[in-house]
């Protein structure tokens, strides 16, 4: 034991047993839900059709399974992919944090485009591999698990669009799958020293280097891989509906948690929200439903506001934002970056409603911590740039990595946070010759 | 350097940079280290009870959660700007936090061994 008295030690509280259990009780509702409302949309047949469909696509960016397959196969795959995720956490005994509350709502997300549970198993069984050979136990490597099938689309490409006979092409993407997986946790841990914390989506940085690697290597080879366009339209009443619902129940039971009132949420959105703030922990359970269910309504208002369609990557990015409503964002540091990315594409970046644009608002909340700490204009100023960079760096990966955004947020936090701290310290050495004056 | 000793330096270097933040400048550091675990404890003098001491002792008492330590033990040190110490409590098995009216004192341990 060393110096470490045993009554230093605190005991896991049975409030924090229950905690693990109510998440988990969320996400098997959430992913039980998703599946249940395939049903209203699709026949059985039309869903195994879709499913297969979707399983055997190459995935990378921007493939809408709305439109790929149908609404059904999409909504019974991102339910399972919860389910999934939720196994993976509780077999594993790791505890429910705001960090694997946004990992398991990016998953969901995520698998409305792109993120399929072919595709994924590899990268997990590369970061267990990562965790034998290091000898630490897996659970200390499921978030980088978790957030890592951001390169789903680099087994799905080279198994289902290279031309290779199945055989070869399962072995080749699988292994592919499992070399990216193994190398993404040294790497994601490094490179959060690049941007300090201030994109949420380290995940999305790092897997945008592999995914440029994994390029290089497959161009080198006289393999061409490009970003695509499949975007679905026309379903916005009904997915807003399902939206609708279910964030308003999350708001109100967050509510009825913290017996009806909003107490300590002035406090919550004081928090800068830079890596890693897990909101579970520091305001508790209620207040971060509430706030999380605010960040849902917010987001699909914005998208419906600019006259956007709620396609699978659109709903993609809506669970996003909701998820990471537990682990660094709220209403307060959200919305310089959504005004941000509005003011870029009034400047002509892009039409508001372009996909493209409603993903870079929603995805480019990563850069929220940017507005919660130095304040909303420079979040707005984050915002624009990240309007203009993001389309501008999907080719280097070829859309293999789906946190395409994660990775302009990396580079665009990378250069801003040195320059804003240059900045105010300048205007605070000013101040303080004023007043010694 | 082990990696077990970065992550002490920096565990080290924040609870200091917490002691700095509130105009403590006279600090003692003890350091025990051994084959199990190890433990920083850090003291200073200060008139006055930091405004945020029960938020620290809350941040620091809520328990280590491993897989925040693997991912994210980067961001702790010197340089971080972190406004709340929720990451540190994460890395860490032990606090204990104390003012008895004269001196500050914050001690934390950790567990070398815990797998």
């Amino acid at each position: 034991m060393g110096c470490l008295a045993k009554q230093f030690f605190k005991p896991k509280a049975t409030g924090e047993v229950d905690l693990d259990h109510e998440i988990s009780s969320f996400f098997l509702i959430l992913g039980l839900a998703l599946m249940g409302l395939a049903f209203l949309f699709n026949t059985p047949t039309e869903i195994w059709t879709g499913s297969i469909i979707i399983l055997t696509s190459p995935a990378n960016l921007i493939t809408d399974y709305f439109a790929l397959a149908n609404i059904g196969a999409t909504l019974m795959n991102a339910g399972f992919m919860t389910l999934t995720s939720l196994v993976l956490v509780r077999v594993h005994q790791v505890k429910m944090t705001g960090a694997i509350v946004a990992a398991i709502f990016t998953v969901a997300g995520f698998s409305f485009f792109g993120k399929n549970i072919y595709n994924s198993i590899p990268i997990i069984l590369g970061v267990m591999l990562y965790a034998r050979i290091v000898r630490l136990p897996f659970n200390r490597f499921v978030l980088q698990a978790l957030f890592g099938t951001a390169l789903g689309p680099l087994p799905s490409e080279i198994t289902f669009n290279l031309g290779l006979p199945l055989a070869p092409g399962l072995i080749l993407g699988f292994s592919a799958g499992i070399l990216a997986g193994l190398v993404l946790p040294p790497l994601s841990a490094h490179f959060l020293r690049f941007h300090q914390g201030f994109s949420l989506y380290n995940i999305g940085f790092t897997a945008g280097i592999v995914g440029m690697f994994f390029l290089a290597v497959l161009q080198g080879f006289g393999i061409e891989i490009t970003t695509v366009a499949i975007v679905s339209s026309g379903n916005d009443l009904v997915l807003a509906v399902i939206l609708g619902t279910l964030f308003t129940g999350m708001l109100l039971f967050g509510l009825k948690k913290n017996n009806w009132r909003l107490t300590g949420y002035r406090q919550f959105l004081d928090q800068p929200g830079k890596l890693a703030s897990d909101f579970i922990t520091i305001s508790g359970a209620p207040l971060t439903l509430v706030n999380m269910a605010l960040l849902g309504l917010m987001a699909t208002a914005y998208v419906l506001a600019v006259g956007g369609e709620l396609s699978g990557p659109v709903i993609g990015g809506i669970f996003t934002v909701v998820g990471f409503g537990a682990f660094g964002k709220h209403v307060k540091n959200v919305w310089p970056i959504l005004a941000g990315v509005f003011l870029g594409n009034l400047f002509r970046f892009n039409d508001l409603n372009a996909t493209t644009s409603l993903l870079a608002a929603l995805f480019g909340t990563t850069l929220a911590p940017i507005a919660g700490y130095y304040g909303p204009l420079y979040g707005i100023v984050a915002g624009m740039l990240h309007m203009a960079m993001v389309s501008n760096i999907s080719y280097l990966h070829a859309g293999m990595n789906l946190y395409n955004n994660g990775f302009s947020g990396g580079f665009i936090a990378a250069a801003l946070v040195p320059l804003f701290d240059a900045f105010k310290q300048v205007l605070s050495d000013r101040k303080e010759t004023r007043d010694h004056e | 350097m082990n990696k077990e000793k970065r992550q002490a330096l920096k565990i080290s270097s924040d609870i200091i940079r917490y002691f700095l933040d509130h105009q403590i400048e006279q600090l003692q550091v003890d350091f025990d280290f051994s084959d199990q675990a190890y433990c920083v404890t850090v003291s200073g003098k200060t008139a006055e009870k930091p405004h945020d001491l029960e938020q620290l002792s809350a941040a620091l008492k809520d328990g280590r959660q491993p897989e925040m330590d693997e991912y994210y033990h980067d961001l702790l040190g010197s340089d971080s700007k972190s406004q709340d110490y929720y990451l540190l409590g994460a890395m860490v098995d032990s606090a204990d936090v104390g003012y008895d009216g004269t001196t500050l004192t914050v001690r934390v341990g950790r567990n070398r061994s815990k797998r």
